[in-house]
């Protein structure tokens, strides 16, 4: 009887901690975005974006907190009534499209490109984004400028996926955040980049002082700080 | 609540059944299955990764060891033709072990120097086999380099070989135990050296003198300082923010903030004072700027407003006449638009001044349009900034009609210019640019104007869209 007790209490705690682990798994499992359509309720990174350019366009009056409330819906009715879209107030495809921000189906094509700058800028916008995400734009075109400064120097490896995959070097890469869709800022931050805007001023390093666990780290003399970053060269 | 009680008594006593105890017994032996199942492929992935590192570290081995060879012959050879397939060689050898090094899990900090030597090495024998195809003899300097090259090769062969020695002792490398272990496990006095670590090498290493030669890794590159502003007086930032608002627009502009500087203690950086911009009609900064300490010019901007789009769009060719005028009314008089490439509704145009007919490319700069109004939403000068010079152009020993011989034949060309190009080691030369066709394709040829070398070939990239260089 007692042994049956121990034994059910031991497997009821390991279903118990099972369906957290899953539950928890399932949180920080990176999701890309599926459903095209943002009404109320909806919340995360494209909210967000939506957000943003309504403020940035005078219809928002709100906060971008990322959670599609009252407000956010009361400013895309009256930006799809004034782009000619039917005013429901749901950010669907057509909605999204006039707002220039890219749902999946468009992303696919992204990547490609035929120019010759182009061939990375994929690769580099998810390094972007996974390292990035939450940063000021700046910033972001900061972290592209960092790879992209490694790969022209001499004790880095000599190409964009050779820096990003180097082990240990970033921790996006280590836990997988660099497999996230990229967003349309870590794309344009990733161009601009590649275009050759470098904010740093040649950095080849940066770090949080928040989460730095290195002590080496901060014996690199620092260029410039940007965001939650410092950046620097040795 | 009686009624509750008799109910759990209930489900109490039907879990204490012999069925029940089985099934328990079941869902065990699963979930240690389970465990068990999991805990094999995570040994098998880790030996899968164990693998691949002591693959690339034998492979780096091998190479370098090959290349301290390589090194060790070179010294033999007297003639150029006998020097450049040896330096050929120890290019590619080089080029393969830094690769495979690169890969390897060290803290960037033990491993740093020694990547930096093989890149250099590599980058060093490329500009040495040129030099040599060339027909040039090398010459003392050139020798001595080779000499303290073959000295480090050496260095990093033996800790290598050291390693490899221990592994064939019986030791195992634990790449997890290198991940993690960084300098702070090796630091500590009496603390056991962890197999497979670069210690020594990565202590040698340190003090590892220049190398100057003509390739893009050489370590005067990292030392060039900004023509255009290393004589040019210090501003405050009260005069940056005046060169921000001459820049933009003071009629535009809301507010300037200072948002930062760059630190005094950076070596080989251009010091500046970074700027944020909030435009009348917005809330936010939608302007990011950068002002040179010396000299108070315009390193860099960035507009990151996204544009509401309008539904018309600008021509490309009224999108550049923007761009000139924008460049003009910021004094950097006589800028030839050369590369451009759109993206979306944005267009980013390459321009280089022009002096006496010659187009300087080293002196880029980059502008970059909105394609919805005309506004122009980036600036970035950095090679201007650099390079930027009255330059003494060398005296030109050959005719075009000369320099077109030097090109195959059937190379269609259409047009001439004379232009001063960068190479990749940051040199300069003066050189005819033809562009033209060859097999329907376009290309530019750049010849030499004193050699007759032909120094660069650029295949010309064009769509619809852009125009870029490959």
């Amino acid at each position: 009887m007692d042994l049956k007790k121990i034994l059910l209490l031991i497997l009821s705690f390991a279903m118990i901690v099972n369906v957290l682990y899953a539950g928890w798994i399932y949180r920080v499992t990176p999701k890309s975005i599926e459903t095209a359509s943002y009404t109320w309720g909806s919340e995360g990174d494209t909210v967000r974006q939506i957000q943003q350019k309504l403020k940035q366009w005078g219809y928002l009056k709100g906060n971008v907190d990322g959670k599609y409330g009252y407000q956010t819906w009361e400013a895309v009715k009256s930006f799809q009534a004034k782009n000619g879209l039917k005013a429901d107030g749901i950010a669907g495809e057509q909605t999204l499209e006039k707002l220039g921000i890219q749902v999946k189906k468009s992303n696919q094509n992204q990547g490609g490109g035929t120019s010759a700058t182009n061939k990375d800028i994929r690769l580099l916008a998810a390094a972007i984004h996974g390292e990035g995400r939450g940063e000021p734009y700046v910033g972001q075109v900061a972290i592209g400028a960092v790879i992209l400064n490694r790969v022209r120097h001499s004790s880095f490896p000599n190409s964009i996926a050779g820096v990003i995959y180097q082990p240990g070097a970033f921790d996006a890469v280590s836990d997988g955040q660099i497999n996230l869709e990229p967003d349309e800022s870590s794309l344009k931050a990733a161009r601009d980049a590649l275009n050759g805007w470098d904010p740093t001023g040649g950095a080849t390093y940066y770090w949080n002082p928040a989460t730095a666990k290195s002590k080496w780290i901060w014996s690199i003399p620092i260029t410039k700080r940007i965001g939650k970053h410092v950046f620097g060269k040795k | 609540m009686e009624e509750k009680n008799n109910k759990l008594y209930d489900w109490k006593k039907r879990l204490s059944s012999v069925h029940m105890y089985s099934i328990t017994m079941v869902a065990l032996a699963l979930a240690l299955g389970f465990g068990i199942y999991q805990y094999k492929q995570k040994l098998n992935y880790r030996q899968y990764l164990q693998n691949r590192f002591q693959q690339a570290f034998y492979e780096a081995t091998t190479y370098v060891d090959n290349v301290d060879n390589l090194l060790a012959k070179i010294k033999l050879t007297k003639e150029p033709q006998q020097s450049a397939p040896i330096f050929a060689q120890i290019w590619k050898e080089a080029a393969a072990a830094q690769e495979n090094l690169g890969e390897l899990p060290y803290q960037h900090a033990s491993v740093s120097s020694a990547l930096k030597f093989l890149s250099q090495l590599s980058d060093f024998s490329f500009s040495m086999t040129n030099k040599a195809i060339d027909g040039l003899q090398l010459d003392e300097e050139d020798w001595e380099k080779v000499s303290r090259l073959q000295m480090y090769a050496q260095t990093l062969a033996k800790e290598l070989n050291d390693i490899k020695k221990d592994i064939n002792d019986g030791k195992r490398i634990d790449w997890e135990e290198v991940e993690k272990g960084g300098e702070e496990k090796l630091g500590k006095e009496g603390a056991t050296k962890i197999t497979g670590s670069l210690s020594e090498v990565s202590k040698q290493f340190q003090d590892m003198p220049q190398l100057i030669y003509d390739g893009p890794f050489s370590d005067h590159i990292e030392r060039m300082e900004p023509r255009m502003i290393r004589d040019k007086k210090k501003i405050t930032k009260e005069e940056g923010k005046k060169v921000v608002e001459k820049f933009i627009g003071k009629d535009k502009i809301a507010s300037v903030k200072l948002t930062g500087e760059t630190d005094t203690k950076a070596e080989h950086t251009i010091p500046v004072y970074s700027y944020e911009v909030v435009l009348k009609d917005q809330e936010d900064p939608t302007i990011a700027i950068d002002v040179t300490q010396q000299g108070g010019m315009v390193l860099w901007m960035l507009n990151y407003t996204d544009k509401e789009k309008t539904g018309k769009e600008l021509t490309l060719d009224e999108a550049r006449k923007k761009a000139e005028k924008f460049l003009e009314e910021r004094n950097y008089p006589n800028m030839k638009a050369s590369y451009y490439e759109k993206v979306d509704s944005t267009v980013v145009i390459n321009f280089a001044p022009v002096e006496d007919h010659v187009i300087m490319y080293p002196d880029l700069i980059k502008v970059k349009v909105s394609m919805d109004d005309g506004e122009i939403i980036g600036f970035e000068s950095l090679g201007y900034i650099m390079m930027h010079h009255d330059r003494k152009l060398p005296e030109i020993k050959l005719t075009e009609e000369e320099a077109r011989e030097k090109i195959k034949q059937d190379f269609k060309i259409k047009k001439v210019n004379l232009a001063v190009i960068p190479l990749e080691s940051k040199r300069e030369v003066l050189c005819y640019e033809f562009k033209g066709e060859y097999e329907n394709n376009p290309f530019i040829v750049y010849i030499n104007v004193e050699s007759g070398k032909q120094e660069k070939i650029l295949q010309i990239i064009q769509n619809k869209d852009s125009v870029l260089t490959q």
